[in-house]
Parts: C-alpha cells; structure tokens; sequence
C-alpha cells in the first residue's frame, strides 16, 4: 500500500525532474521499497530514462485520467535484469488529450487522487514525474500527492520560476482544500557545470541566500546534485545512474534523499 | 526603464511567501 505519493516538480525544463525520479526510484528499490513511477509529462521523457520505447495509447497516463477508469494501470516493469520492485506507468503525447479531459471533467483536479483512493498501487512508494511548466497536470499530481520535490537549477529564470511554483503550491493547496495538504518534502540543486563562475556575465545566480529563504519558508535543501557528463549519459542509455555508473558519487546524494523518504515512512 | 542589477532573492520569493502566510492564516482561522 502507498505511504508515499511525491511528486516532482518544477516550473522550468531541463532542470533534473526526470533524473531524479529515476534515480530516486532506484535508491528506494536498493532499500527494499517497491516503488511506481508515474510520467505525467507529454514529452515522455521517463520512456526514454527507463530505456522503454514509446508505448500505445492505451499504455500511458492517459489510460488512468479517465472518468472510467477501472484500476488497470498500464505498468511496465523496468530494470528487472539488474533491481527487483520498479514499475513505470509512461507519459508522452497521449497526455495531451488528458490535460483537456482534466480541464473539462467534473472530477479533473481529484481525477488521480481518485484512481489511487478507488484503486490503491501495491507499491510502497510513488514517484510521479510532472511537466516543466505549471498546468492541469500539476493539479491533478499536487491533489494526489502527500509530498512534493522541487528540482532547482542555480539560474536567475529557473529560481525565480521555482519562486512562482512555491506561490502556485500554497495558493493551490488553499483553494482544493488537500486534507492533509501535500508539503514541500525539499528542493534539489542542480549544479550548473562551471557557468556559475561567469554568472554575472550570463545572468546566472549562485544559490547564495536560498538556504535562508527556505529555512525561513520551512523547506529543506539538500545537497547540490553535480553535474556531470554521466548523468545525461546514463539518461541516454535508459538507466539510473546507479546503474550506469554505481561508483559517481551523485549517487550518494540521490541515496541521501532516499533515507529521508524511508525516514518518514517507517 | 530595465533594470540593470540582479533582483534580490527576497524580492524573487516575496509572492511564495506571502502566499505561504496566506495559507497559514486560512488554516488558523478553519481551526477557530
């Protein structure tokens, strides 16, 4: 039974959602936990981060935000020659029909929040991977969710969109009247290669004053995710990077994460 | 007219935190 619904989210691409789903996924699964990944984005990146091709239609998300939905999710095992307990339920285009479907349904805030309620996963833990920028998919993850990860890039845009995020959450959980409402679980820097030492030129921002603003705000932060060319690689080759490469030390901070998930749960 | 130094990081978070506040106050205020 689910004790853990954690979205990830942001409010800008490309700034690590899908990396740390997968890579959250997998240091659950080495702790023992079953755990489910649900991609909610159209662009379908857990297909390609789960090594997966694009699956039909009937195969996605878009199968479970149906009115008429009957508990049969569409789950793919993933990584099975190498860790037992990962299933993937995969996003891509479908999604696109499903967000006006959400936007048109009775139910559309509450449509995910009600196939897990009606139709309970046997997994222990699940990770849902939301799109780049705020729209119905957000509501729907957010109403389901007991827990929300933000992933962060150090950059002027993408800290000031996760600001806005922030805003959205609180406004968002007040108006749906989530009982208990989803919390903040912690922001996870991305660190930026080697561009935040030319930052004033590119209008890049280092993550200076941040921890402040969060600890004032409640929010924890954990360590900066570096950015290395293994990563996108072990994207590439559909794996965690755990997998890919078990001796990069992101792995230990991915992990870290992990142990405060499995903290709250037991 | 643009402007030309970074915006502070309080400025940036002013809106998430007073929606923050906002809540805080919904919640009490349901609890009375």
């Amino acid at each position: 039974m689910l004790k853990k619904v954690i979205s990830i989210m942001s409010n800008s691409g490309g700034v690590g959602k899908t990396t740390l789903t997968v890579n959250l996924a997998y240091q659950l699964a080495r702790k023992g936990k079953k755990v489910a990944m649900f991609g909610c984005d159209p662009n379908g990146s857990l297909t390609l981060f789960c090594g997966l091709d694009d699956p039909q239609k009937e195969k996605t998300m878009d199968w479970v935000l149906r009115p008429d939905f009957k508990g049969d999710y569409p789950l793919f095992p993933v990584w099975r020659d190498r860790i037992e307990g990962i299933d993937a339920c995969l996003g891509g285009l479908p999604l696109t029909e499903s967000t006006q479907r959400l936007v048109l349904d009775k139910r559309g805030a509450y449509l995910l929040a009600d196939a897990l309620e009606d139709y309970p996963l046997p997994h222990d833990v699940l990770i849902i991977d939301c799109p780049g920028t705020i729209e119905q998919l957000h509501i729907a993850a957010l109403s389901a969710s007991t827990d929300v990860i933000i992933t962060l890039k150090p950059e002027d845009k993408d800290m000031d969109a996760m600001a806005k995020l922030l805003e959205w959450i609180s406004l968002t959980r007040t108006e749906l009247r989530l009982k208990p409402a989803p919390k903040v679980f912690g922001v996870v820097p991305n660190g930026a290669k080697n561009r935040a030492m030319h930052r004033d030129n590119l209008g890049l921002s280092d993550i200076e004053g941040l921890p402040d603003i969060m600890r004032h705000m409640q929010i924890p932060m954990f360590p900066t995710i570096k950015d290395n060319a293994y990563i996108a690689n072990a994207a590439a080759a559909g794996l965690p990077l755990g997998i890919y490469r078990a001796g990069d030390p992101n792995n230990k901070l991915y992990e870290k994460i992990a142990v405060e998930v499995i903290k709250e749960m037991d | 007219m643009a402007r030309i130094s970074k915006r502070p990081m309080a400025a940036m978070f002013s809106g998430a935190l007073n929606a923050q506040e906002g809540e805080t106050i919904a919640q009490l205020k349901e609890e009375i």
